[in-house]
């Protein structure tokens, strides 16, 4: 059965997001993802990003190459991204090219909202 | 008026019903005032004045624009030097005349876009040529292994690389792979900017693979788009003792086949790939490859086990690990890699290449009797169409 790919955002309050990412997310789904996210962070209150991968199928180099974008322009802000509930193949990707080294990993979506929670309040 | 202007036709019917009514009113101008006398020769006159009203109105209004639009069609056709032509009239030769401007301003767009394309794939075989260039055309001297390269593009510009290069002492060789994100010719700038890099650091003399990749990311980051980024591994062979080491660049796996126990290792290339942040000396690390004669380490690109077939399934690392294991027990680098290469184009059949492909594979032979030196082979193909697994076969 073929993938439906999706993504999404959701805001989780009034200081961070949630995106959704849904199926095989590939460079065709680049622009839709810097669309999605172009926006949010450039709101001023922003304090984290949650890049939700529980029904994330596969992302090629070029995501990971727009997650690193986003990891540094939010770095920079003092912006926190942390990637919720990935599966085995997205795991592999992720840690293979080092991500999991600069960026939080969370196996539950539940943990990453807990994680930015503490990071807002902090 | 309009009605007239805007049709030959309707033209031609105005100047006939002229004709006509002059006739008509001459004659009964001649009967009413009954003259009689009145000279053949003077309703002749009037009538040849009315002729030529309408001669000189039909030759200003058609003969010439036709004419004028004619020469510079006659000019486009035979290749010669044509100029637009502003319309003076709205009828059928306006028309044409506009017609004529619009089809040579979109021909020569046209003509502007060809010579454009020809000069970009001019330039970008130049490009090619000189990525081509950059790959090493033969391994610099270990005698104790077996090796074969072979990278193949998506387009004209790779992101894929791989080098050979001694250590300023040439005790040690350095042998690295490269796979910057994406293809085509962003990607391509960037594989030609690592080499360099990495070349002018070995020169320097770096002693070990996790300086070269601290060094190298140190210099790379600032320099690329923070979106791009090149996963590596080095390997560094160390001739006097003959020890083979790794650093990971967040690069795909690392498959060292045993031949001991004809068995496959998937070993995580570790670390974080070159370009995404400056700083990667607390992540960076070296570490030993234990070979026995006869052992295999191969090396590959992620256009490998992401290439689909056509069902959209993925060739993968398990696919591609269980063609090592099978291909391992032979006994050249080079028969190890036509058995692998095989294998994967045999699964891909004629599904579109649309990434950068390269397989290293290094066999260790120790002091085998008759070993020479290593082989290198690199893939020339130009890429001018659709890559197919079909030619694929890197044979």
């Amino acid at each position: 059965m073929k993938n439906i790919s999706q993504i999404s955002q959701e805001a989780l309050g009034n200081d961070y997001y949630a995106i959704h990412l849904i199926g095989e997310i590939d460079i065709n789904y680049l622009p839709q993802l810097e669309t999605t996210l172009k926006p949010i962070t450039e709101m001023a209150q922003l304090k984290g990003i949650i890049l939700d991968c529980k029904k994330l199928v596969f992302i090629d180099s070029k995501i990971v190459g727009f997650i690193v974008y986003l990891y540094t322009k939010l770095s920079r802000s003092n912006q926190k991204l942390i990637i919720a509930e990935t599966n085995e193949t997205i795991n592999d990707i992720m840690t293979l090219v080092g991500l999991s080294t600069i960026i939080q990993f969370t196996p539950t979506f539940d943990e990453a909202v807990k994680q930015l929670n503490v990071y807002v309040t902090q | 008026m309009k009605f007239i202007r805007n049709s030959l036709t309707n033209k031609a019917l105005f100047l006939f019903t002229i004709l006509v009514f002059a006739g008509v009113i001459l004659g009964i101008a001649f009967n009413r005032l009954q003259i009689k006398s009145a000279s053949l020769n003077l309703i002749l006159i009037v009538l040849a004045i009315i002729l030529l009203v309408i001669l000189l109105l039909f030759i200003f209004d058609v003969v010439i624009p036709v004419g004028r639009v004619t020469k510079q069609i006659t000019n486009l056709l035979t290749g010669k030097n044509y100029k637009r032509i502003e319309p003076i009239t709205i009828d059928e030769v306006g028309v044409i005349t506009h017609f004529f401007n619009e089809i040579t301003r979109d021909l020569e767009k046209i003509s502007y876009d060809i010579r454009e394309r020809r000069r970009m794939s001019s330039e970008l075989d130049i490009a090619s040529q000189i990525q081509k260039d950059v790959l090493p055309k033969e391994v610099p001297e270990a005698p104790a292994l077996d090796i074969v390269a072979k990278t193949r593009t998506a387009s004209e510009v790779g992101g894929d690389t791989f080098n050979f290069i001694p250590s300023a002492d040439n005790n040690q060789l350095f042998i690295y792979i490269g796979d910057v994100t994406g293809h085509g010719v962003p990607a391509g700038l960037i594989m030609m900017m690592v080499d360099t890099l990495v070349n002018a650091i070995i020169s320097r003399g770096v002693t070990n693979g996790r300086e070269l990749v601290v060094y190298t990311n140190k210099l790379l980051t600032p320099r690329i788009n923070a979106r791009l980024f090149m996963t590596s591994v080095v390997l560094r062979w160390d001739k006097l003792h003959q020890k083979m080491y790794y650093t990971g660049a967040g690069h795909e796996h690392i498959l060292i086949y045993h031949t001991k126990t004809e068995t496959v290792d998937a070993v995580r290339s570790g670390g974080i790939a070159l370009g995404m942040i400056p700083d990667v000396s607390q992540i960076a690390q070296e570490k030993e490859i234990p070979l026995e004669i006869g052992d295999t380490i191969v090396l590959y690109s992620d256009g490998i086990t992401e290439a689909k077939n056509k069902t959209g399934e993925m060739y993968g690392l398990e696919r591609l690990t269980e063609s090592v294991r099978k291909n391992g027990y032979k006994p050249s680098a080079e028969s190890i890699f036509d058995g692998v290469t095989k294998e994967f184009a045999n699964f891909v059949g004629e599904y579109v290449q649309i990434d950068d492909i390269t397989m290293i594979v290094i066999r260790y032979r120790g002091n085998e009797a008759g070993a020479s030196k290593s082989k290198l082979t690199i893939s020339k193909e130009g890429v001018q169409q659709e890559r197919k697994s079909v030619i694929w076969d890197w044979e």
